[in-house]
């Protein structure tokens, strides 16, 4: 009797604790998400009630050039800022792993872009690649070099922007990267030293199939996360010069606020979600069955 | 998706805020506008208007533009939008079309409203199938600032009111622009040894696809083009008239042969055009009378207008006025149409005036304006009033937001040199063309 009541006030106990986040979920995410799918099926220029049109968005978005277009770009964006931004991160994490001095300094250092707001981020780095009156660029008349059109040519800008994101989001991955190093059992690798390994032996024979799981999740995580890049391309380039850098959310946000298309835009919403799902699954498919999860 | 539905979620909470604080007694009325120059005036205006009719009480809401719109579109998704807000052409004709906003002309009609006060021209503006949904609140035509400092330090005298441009050789306007275009050896751009790769001073700058209202289309009209859209709601695009194609190529020419203007990614990405002028790279820039507030905060070196040059079809400046729109699902209609009757009427127009901010939509008030301007920068402000002779309005359409997204992003390549004009124009015709059925 007594040990009945503990057990059930314990597990109401744990639904409490549970339950903010799962309110959270509930209103914030799982309800909006009904809702979006149900949207997709509708005309809805959010001034009037919507109406049901059936498959009539997903006929309208196959048939537009810019959809195809801006998926392409996203594309684009995740396949070379993925590989990039985490490997970048895993090296700059495993030398932030070594007894060197300004440690702390330094950890701060690559945090802080991630923790400033995206738009002001991007805004900054507009200034600075100005073609006509960046600091990047005036530097390299000083030099007597040429400008480089970072943000004006169609061939620069996605780069320009990549680059921009690599650096604004490769704290989040460093921390990553140094918590899994830390888990990374000190008598492994200081057996391997015994033994006579190099470091670059180490790094490829302890590091990368210990932090297999880290490595794994990040890689995920960067992937969904670059998937539905938004800020930077909207405050930096608006998706111009022409259609560069139009990614496929920045278009998603102009089909539904700025064109009255909330229809379409939430079938957009639906399609990339599908895609991000079959991607990852994909992904667990591929290589989450090779990872090691077993630390010891 | 996320990010959107959060969006309309949060937005959706904050209005329930609003609402549940307003006060039981007084009909409250949400007014929301986005031009922080002009709250005082309004400010004034309104608290006259709350005197004379106790029973409402006006909440004024500041909304940046840039925020503005997403605020509007997402606020009539939930329904709760402030009762009566600032209206631009721009947006005018999408909402309008979708029945965000309420028709004025039965109430003008019952209150012997008399319009004939206003300039006929922006009264035009917000007519839609025969319905008035807008009374004219002020208007705007485009000039050209410069920086006289820079002007004196390349000896160069200042624009006078009659110089003339030219699609053939640029004309008065292109030689200024290339004297006071230097480049880091302090070369202008008619010096034969000018090097137009290493620019640091430009003589003319925001030549961009999307500035269409201070930029290009007053080109295309001077020289003789009809503008982007046959009528107001027509179907035809006619930006690929001779004309126009010509007058584009000038701006295109502008950065690219004459090298007086820099490409358009360097005044929309990091610092607009009007950084740039206030930072003293630029010496020119086309600038609206709404601007002349902005521009009376430069203190690094003096200024004035000057008209915009004349073109071959004569001088024809965009014309173009903002009105207070009520919102068509407000539940306090009457309150919303007293409060709209007196801030676009005579006696509050006057206030307003007298504030000196922008010019008012009462033709008979202009001079009231002007005596509240005496004394203040720039010397010429009139020639904003001569630039009303001969103008073009906004083109207007119910896709219109997705028609100028096409064409800014197709000029913005032919300005930058990237592709020609003609292949833009035809890019421009074969996108737009199904949104304009």
């Amino acid at each position: 009797m007594w040990r009945k009541r503990t057990t059930r006030q314990e597990a109401l106990a744990g639904y409490l604790f549970i339950a903010p986040n799962l309110i959270g979920f509930l209103v914030f995410q799982l309800i909006p998400i009904i809702a979006a799918v149900v949207l997709s099926f509708t005309a809805w220029d959010l001034i009037n009630d919507p109406k049901w049109v059936g498959l009539a968005n997903y006929k309208a978005l196959l048939r537009d050039p810019v959809f195809k277009l801006s998926l392409k770009k996203t594309f684009q964006f995740v396949i070379i800022n993925v590989p990039l931004q985490s490997a970048l991160a895993l090296i700059i994490a495993v030398l932030l792993n070594q007894n060197i001095r300004l440690q702390n300094l330094l950890r701060t250092l690559f945090i802080v872009p991630w923790v400033s707001m995206s738009v002001a981020v991007g805004l900054t780095w507009t200034w600075i690649f100005n073609s006509q009156f960046g600091i990047i660029n005036q530097i390299l008349l000083k030099f007597g070099m040429q400008r480089i059109p970072w943000l004006a040519s169609q061939d620069w800008a996605l780069p320009s922007v990549i680059i921009v994101n690599v650096w604004q989001y490769l704290g989040f991955h460093i921390i990553v990267f140094l918590t899994g190093l830390q888990l990374i059992p000190r008598e492994i690798t200081e057996a391997a030293i015994v033994d006579g390994a190099s470091a670059w032996t180490r790094f490829w024979r302890i590091t990368i199939p210990l932090i297999g799981p880290i490595l794994f999740y990040d890689l995920i995580v960067n992937m969904i996360g670059t998937f539905q890049i938004f800020d930077l391309p909207y405050a930096m380039t608006g998706g111009g010069p022409g259609n560069a850098t139009r990614v496929y959310n920045l278009y998603l946000y102009q089909k539904g606020f700025q064109f009255l298309r909330m229809g379409e835009a939430t079938a957009m919403a639906v399609i990339l979600f599908l895609l991000i799902a079959v991607t990852s699954g994909l992904f667990f498919r591929i290589i989450g069955r090779r990872i090691n999860y077993d630390l010891t | 998706m996320k990010r959107t539905a959060w969006f309309v979620l949060t937005t959706l909470l904050v209005s329930l805020l609003f609402t549940a604080a307003a006060s039981a007694d007084k009909v409250q009325l949400r007014y929301m506008f986005w031009d922080q120059n002009q709250e005082e005036a309004y400010r004034a205006s309104i608290e006259e208007f709350m005197r004379r009719n106790p029973d409402i009480e006006v909440v004024m809401e500041l909304v940046e533009w840039n925020d503005y719109w997403t605020r509007l579109t997402t606020g009539m998704a939930a329904r709760n939008l402030p009762d009566v807000f600032w209206g631009h052409a721009a947006y005018f004709s999408g909402f309008v079309a979708r029945g965000a906003l309420l028709d004025l002309k039965p109430y003008i009609e019952r209150d012997g409203v008399d319009t004939s006060i206003y300039f006929q021209r922006l009264l035009d503006v917000w007519h839609y199938n025969g319905a008035q949904y807008g009374l004219p609140k002020d208007w705007d035509t485009i000039a050209i600032f410069y920086n006289k400092d820079l002007f004196d330090k390349a000896g160069v005298p200042y624009p006078t009111d009659d110089w003339t441009w030219n699609p053939v050789d640029g004309g008065d306007f292109v030689r200024i622009a290339q004297l006071l275009t230097l480049d880091d050896q302090g070369r202008n751009a008619l010096d034969p040894d000018f090097d137009p790769t290493r620019i640091v001073q430009y003589g003319f700058g925001d030549i961009a696809g999307s500035n269409m209202q201070a930029g290009w289309l007053n080109f295309v009209w001077m020289n003789g083009g009809t503008g982007v859209i046959d009528k107001p709601y027509g179907n035809k695009f006619v930006l690929n008239e001779p004309e126009a194609v010509e007058a584009l190529q000038f701006w295109s020419d502008l950065v690219n042969k004459y090298h007086v203007a820099p490409p358009p990614e360097a005044t929309v990405a990091g610092g607009t055009a009007w950084d740039m002028f206030v930072a003293g790279h630029f010496a020119m820039v086309p600038a609206g009378s709404w601007m002349l507030t902005a521009g009376r905060s430069i203190e690094s070196f003096s200024w004035d207008v000057v008209g915009l040059p004349w073109g071959p079809k004569g001088r024809v400046s965009a014309f173009n006025g903002l009105a207070h729109n009520i919102y068509a699902h407000t539940p306090h209609k009457e309150e919303a149409w007293r409060l709209v009757k007196w801030i676009e009427g005579y006696e509050s127009q006057k206030i307003v005036a007298e504030y000196g901010t922008v010019f008012p939509a009462v033709e008979e008030l202009v001079d009231v304006f002007l005596e509240a301007y005496a004394g203040r920068e720039p010397a010429n402000v009139g020639v904003y009033i001569d630039l009303t002779e001969n103008t073009g309005t906004w083109p207007m359409h119910v896709n219109w937001n997705e028609i100028f997204d096409v064409i800014g992003r197709e000029l913005d390549l032919a300005f930058g040199g990237f592709i020609d004009v003609p292949s833009a124009i035809e890019s421009i015709e074969s996108q737009v063309a199904h949104l304009l059925e």
